[in-house]
């Protein structure tokens, strides 16, 4: 069976001329917890996921040294999402991505979710994002084959 | 023939060391195992007999340090430091960015220096973010702070440490003919740095008032651990002073504070070990092991027979091969490694003197005698502070640069050399003007 008799044709998707506040709106909304960045034509350049949010907002010598914590101010994460308000959507997102096309084998999107430990696939289709394939539409998709047998 | 191919193992070694096109451990070990396998050195030579072979008093005194600062790296005193010096300040950037350089130096001056940038570095960062501010002049500040505090003492840098033990100096050596250089060094450095950068330092007082609020104290992890370390630390240090009076050399004294601080602090060795600098030990050893090559075919004594010719250094006065040393030292060393050049100018240095001084009834009438010390002292200025000239001039710079990259902050190679090579500039000046009066007026 194909990727597409299983994908979800509604990915949530984001500019790149967006910004970190209306990412947030969207992320609020959706059942994903992935957004798809596209530019010109819808193509998909980015991905954006909440481990790239926290990244924005962590500040990074801290990953060098994190006795520095003890030390900061409490109130620095809301400091830093007002901070971050306007950050343009390309400063956040993750440039590299895997994808499948619609007309790929479904074992390809678990192959591809397993081997790179990622939970949520973009399904394009000429470049431009269709449809969108998780861990939940593969489980949905065992239950159908099992129920059916 | 032997004598080309040492000759081209050295240049070869030398080029990938500087093109930095492959790991210097790796070109240092290699260059190493040809030198021994072509039997141009043998492995007697090379590990065992003093003219030749690989100097164990700089490789252990390295080693000693180094498990004595990873051991008091853990108690987060460096964090501790930045944090209450910057309380001090009461957040004034500019106070802050000489509290910071003061306590690089000197932390620089007795421990490793890779270290103490590697601990300091992220607190800066810390800082900066905290106040609004770019991070720049105090990274750059902290660099040179840290290869001028290095100069100051026989531990500070591995140039010291391998001039030392070679020319036989003690600790107390050093503070007497380099301490007051580095006083006067760093004194006109902090003068610079306030000068190009205090009027760009200024921030609102609700902003300083947040460094006011932070509580210091939660740094120190382990407050026994703290006591043990320092209190090994400074016996060890003492040890430095006296250790020529004890007779004792300063690996030994190293090693022994570093045995009792590791039984003391119940820390597993493995771990210490695990983290110690074995690629820059390996460095050493590769590296000595070449220059005990071309040691031992005759190039040391035909490039040292150059200088003579160049510098004309006679029995009674080597004021220009002082100077030409200084100035030689400082391009080398912020062009390439210093460590290498370090270990290829100390025998040519000693050849010169051999050829040039009467030879006395032990080696020290020579290595030692008063004409030619200032030409040591010239060597350990030029080659500790010329590191300050390139980004990739010494560790410190080079660990910064990478921290500050990872932490978000790149700072190019243009902007880097903009401050560096001025103020690089200005403390050989003034180390010129220290190995003048001192030695060749008075």
């Amino acid at each position: 069976m194909k990727v597409k008799n299983i994908m979800d044709t509604s990915p949530n998707l984001i500019r790149t001329s967006d910004t970190f506040e209306s990412l947030i709106k969207i992320l609020d909304e959706v059942k994903y917890n992935v957004v798809f960045v596209v530019g010109q034509e819808d193509r998909l350049v980015g991905i954006v996921t909440e481990g790239d949010i926290i990244k924005v907002l962590i500040p990074k010598y801290i990953t060098v040294d994190t006795s520095l914590i003890s030390v900061m101010d409490v109130n620095y994460l809301e400091k830093k999402c007002v901070e971050c308000k306007n950050l343009p959507i390309n400063e956040i997102m993750s440039r590299t991505t895997f994808t499948v096309t619609e007309e790929d084998p479904i074992i390809k999107a678990a192959a591809l979710m397993f081997i790179n430990k990622i939970h949520t696939l973009p399904v394009t289709k000429n470049n431009k994002v269709v449809g969108v394939v998780s861990r939940l539409t593969l489980i949905k998709h065992i239950t159908k084959v099992l129920a059916e047998q | 023939m032997t004598f080309w191919i040492a000759t081209a193992i050295f240049l070869v070694s030398y080029g990938l060391i500087v093109s930095e096109r492959l790991d210097k451990t790796k070109v240092a070990l290699i260059g190493a195992g040809l030198m021994l396998i072509l039997k141009i050195i043998n492995q007697q030579e090379a590990f065992y007999e003093e003219k030749y072979s690989i100097d164990y008093n700089v490789i252990f005194l390295l080693i000693g340090m180094m498990i004595i600062v990873n051991i008091l790296g853990k108690t987060g005193i460096f964090q501790f430091l930045a944090i209450k010096s910057a309380k001090l300040a009461k957040g004034k950037p500019p106070v802050i960015l000489v509290f910071f350089a003061c306590i690089t130096a000197v932390l620089s001056a007795f421990l490793d220096n890779v270290t103490t940038v590697l601990l300091l570095v992220p607190v800066t960062l810390f800082i900066a973010d905290e106040l609004e501010l770019d991070p720049f002049p105090f990274l750059i500040s902290e660099i040179m702070a840290s290869n001028i505090g290095g100069t100051a003492t026989l531990i500070g840098d591995p140039p010291n440490i391998m001039i030392a033990s070679k020319v036989q100096l003690t600790f107390t050596d050093f503070i007497y003919h380099i301490t007051p250089a580095v006083f006067f060094i760093f004194a006109f450095f902090l003068i610079t740095i306030i000068l190009l950068f205090g009027k760009k330092l200024h921030v609102k007082a609700d902003i300083r008032q947040k460094i006011l609020f932070m509580d210091e104290s939660s740094l120190i992890k382990d407050y026994s651990l703290l006591k043990k370390s320092l209190s090994v630390l400074g016996v060890v240090i003492l040890g430095f002073i006296f250790h020529g009076i004890l007779h004792y050399e300063p690996a030994t004294i190293a090693l022994l504070g570093a045995a009792i601080l590791l039984v003391i602090s119940k820390e597993d060795p493995h771990h210490v070990l695990k983290e110690l600098e074995w690629p820059t030990i390996f460095f050493f050893i590769g590296l000595f092991i070449i220059v005990g090559g071309v040691i031992k075919v005759g190039l040391i004594t035909k490039l040292s027979e150059g200088l003579i010719a160049f510098t004309k250094p006679r029995a009674d006065n080597m004021f220009v091969t002082s100077i030409t040393t200084l100035w030689f030292s400082a391009v080398s060393s912020a062009a390439i490694d210093n460590i290498p050049f370090v270990a290829s100018m100390i025998p040519l240095i000693m050849n010169t003197a051999h050829a040039v001084l009467p030879q006395g009834t032990d080696i020290q009438s020579v290595i030692q005698h008063s004409t030619l010390m200032p030409v040591w002292w010239s060597l350990a200025l030029g080659a500790c502070l010329g590191g300050n000239g390139t980004p990739v001039g010494a560790s410190a710079n080079v660990i910064t640069l990478g921290l500050a990259k990872k932490a978000g902050y790149p700072i190019s190679f243009k902007k880097f050399i903009l401050y560096a090579i001025p103020i690089t500039i200005e403390t050989i000046i003034i180390s010129n003007l220290y190995i003048w009066i001192r030695y060749y007026i008075f």
